[in-house]
């Protein structure tokens, strides 16, 4: 049997002197031919899985990434590391091509780089550039070549070397539709012999593909409606939470359509001090019994318990999730505290996910689980209550006044306030065991934070717009989406809050 | 090619310069022996030789110390220029010292053909010198090898140092850098 082409069990991935996370992945596999996508909003890492899975970052990193049967930590030798290199073919986004050098010329380097017998070259030069279509074009200068030729000349360099695994980076970022449909028609064509991965923002690129991996910020509310329903949210063994969960199954499946979304979590280039998120779906959950409780969580999951289609899967025992933790996405102004990503903060175990969330040593005021306090009477206005206070619902982002300052929740951490004194989220997400009371527009329920995280995002905030349907209203989220600066430039987070396992009705 | 003229013009200073310094201080000290200038004790010849000698060795220090330095900063420039092709190369499959030894036989090829011709510029402008000045250019071994190995070794460090360095990194940083 042959290895996968890429394996990774618990990835968690940061930069040289990162002060967090980049990549957080539990499982992802993917063997066979094939085309796959990756997708999901700016900054969350997809450049760098894909520069991580073809071997060009260096950092170490924790948990383990097989690449074409190889680990790819265990590269140690300069020589090991070039050679598993030339197994894989890269294509950058700015398409990668050496300036001053024709076509043909270009791959003949790439060839000798790989130590490619110079008798080979000629040949496996002329058959790359034929496949591409670029054969009448080897002698013409990289510069003076379109787009759409740069990018062939691109996937040349790979077909020339004959590697096993392709990935390219947004392969038609830089092309217009006429030049990115032959394109995408000749990587689907590539992967009919090789898995070809292919990060891209372009959902019609996405559509194209067989499989999709989809990365995320967090694991994506699989419904708000189970989400912010007590019964829901607290009855997990019950008849009404099994069958919330089943409807969150439902409408997670026909979210996906027919692709196999899987999900990852990532912590992001946030402000110092931010927090990364792990939502794990509990394997205990799924497999009742004494086995069940060590089994391999997993934050990379197939939604909806669409079993695996080939080439990507999820590990763990039938690759089906069978019960999914009812989670809502918001936004929300944030207190001091430990975080789920800071390493002093409580951390639940690798691979297993607690039922309940674990107890918050500092949170300002954790309810008690026995008794929890009665919550404040709702009051004419929708409104909800983190730690004692209360504050409107803003939706809209309609608070300009009833906001409190930063220094009221966050006084000793860097905090990031809009004009009219509100926070926009700040370095810290809200602590894991926080008991809050959440107005889901009839009611307000009683949740638990299970993970919490401040997404920073450079540039304007369409790429991570947080998909329709999600529960926002909490803090005022929609002055997240606010600009820190006239020009969009300057940063500004997303705080995002997973909910779950409400604890009593607030009334 | 710009290495090639950076060391020629380097190192055809350092042998015109060299040159001249070594004429001038030949014509001095032979002036000052003159036995005329020793019996009439106005001066102490041997304290003068002392200084001009010293300011011979200092000339012919400064002038290798130039031309080895500005080659340096040229390789390093070069080569800080070249990161984006070793991060390319190191992607599809090139080995460290396959880089080094390319790296380096370009910059020593380039370092010995402008050394030729900058030894050769510097023998000219010397001569032509010595002919149309009074100027007292005197050409010796010293003159014309001192450059020239110093530059060569400086260049070939300039070259191998950042693209060792460049070799070592991540390609995916090294081409975000």
């Amino acid at each position: 049997m042959t290895a996968p082409a890429v394996r990774i069990r618990d990835l968690r991935y940061r930069y040289r002197g990162g002060d967090r996370d980049i990549l957080r992945i539990g499982a992802l596999d993917v063997d066979g031919p094939g085309l796959l996508a990756v997708t999901g909003p700016t900054g969350v890492g997809k450049t760098t899985l894909m520069e991580l899975l073809a071997g060009t970052l260096r950092e170490p990193y924790q948990g383990s990434v097989r690449v074409l049967g190889v680990e790819l930590r265990d590269l140690r030798r300069d020589r090991d590391r070039q050679c598993h290199l030339r197994r894989i073919g890269l294509i950058p986004q700015d398409f990668g091509l050496l300036a001053g050098c024709t076509a043909g010329e270009i791959l003949h380097r790439d060839l000798a780089d790989a130590q490619v017998p110079l008798s080979e070259h000629a040949a496996r030069v002329r058959r790359a550039l034929d496949q591409v279509g670029l054969l009448a074009f080897a002698g013409r200068m990289s510069e003076q070549l379109s787009g759409g030729q740069r990018q062939r000349v691109a996937i040349a360099r790979t077909l020339a070397r004959d590697v096993e695994l392709i990935i390219a980076d947004e392969p038609t970022a830089n092309l217009d539709p006429t030049q990115a449909d032959p394109i995408v028609a000749l990587f689907e064509r590539l992967s009919a012999e090789r898995p070809v991965v292919v990060v891209t923002h372009d959902p019609r690129v996405a559509a194209r593909c067989a499989r999709r991996l989809e990365l995320r910020p967090l694991v994506e509310a699989v419904s708000a409606a189970a989400a912010v329903s007590p019964s829901a949210a607290a009855g997990h063994g019950g008849p009404r939470g099994a069958a919330a969960l089943a409807g969150a199954l439902v409408l997670a499946v026909a979210v996906a359509g027919s692709t196999l979304a899987v999900r990852a979590t990532n912590a992001h280039r946030t402000s110092r001090g931010g927090a990364a998120v792990a939502l794990r779906v509990p394997a205990a959950a799924t497999r009742p019994g004494p086995s069940a409780a060590g089994a391999p969580s997993r934050q990379v999951a197939p939604v909806g318990g669409i079993p695996p289609r080939g080439s990507v899967s999820t590990p763990g025992p039938g690759g089906v999730i069978t019960r999914i933790i009812p989670v809502v996405q918001v936004v929300d102004r944030t207190p001091p505290g430990p975080q789920p990503g800071d390493p002093s903060s409580p951390q639940p175990p690798t691979g297993v996910s607690p039922p309940t969330a674990p107890p918050l040593p500092s949170a300002p005021a954790p309810a008690p689980p026995t008794a929890p306090p009665v919550p404040a009477p709702p009051a004419p206005a929708p409104s909800f209550a983190i730690a004692g206070h209360s504050y409107p619902v803003c939706s809209g982002g309609a608070c300009s006044s009833s906001f409190m300052p930063d220094a009221d929740w966050s006084p000793n951490v860097p905090s990031y306030a809009d004009a009219d004194g509100s926070i926009l989220g700040n370095a810290h997400g809200l602590p894991t065991g926080l008991e809050v009371d959440y107005w889901n527009g009839t009611s307000l329920v009683r949740l638990r934070v299970l993970a919490s995280t401040t997404v920073l995002n450079w540039g304007r905030p369409a790429p991570t717009e947080p998909p329709p349907g999600t529960v926002m209203q909490l803090g005022g989220v929609d002055q997240a989406n606010a600009c820190m600066d006239p020009t969009c430039a300057a940063p500004y987070y997303y705080t995002y809050v997973f909910l779950g396992a409400a604890t009593s009705a607030a009334g | 090619m710009v290495a090639v003229i950076a060391v020629a013009v380097g190192v055809g200073f350092s042998v015109l310069l060299i040159s001249v310094a070594g004429g001038v201080s030949d014509y001095i000290s032979s002036q000052l022996s003159a036995s005329a200038v020793r019996r009439s004790g106005l001066v102490d010849v041997d304290v003068i030789n002392t200084i001009v000698a010293l300011l011979t060795v200092v000339v012919t220090v400064a002038m290798i110390l130039q031309t080895a330095a500005a080659t340096f900063v040229l390789g390093m420039t070069t080569m800080r220029g070249r990161r984006e092709e070793i991060a390319l190369r190191r992607q599809s499959g090139v080995l460290r010292m396959t880089l080094l030894v390319e790296f380096g036989r370009q910059m020593l090829a380039a370092c010995v053909l402008g050394g030729v011709v900058g030894e050769v510029c510097g023998i000219l402008a010397g001569a032509l010198l010595r002919a149309v000045t009074v100027l007292p250019v005197r050409f010796t071994p010293m003159s014309l090898a001192a450059a020239f190995p110093a530059t060569v070794l400086l260049a070939l460090a300039a070259t191998l140092v950042p693209a060792w360095r460049a070799a070592n990194a991540s390609p995916a940083l090294l081409r975000r850098a």
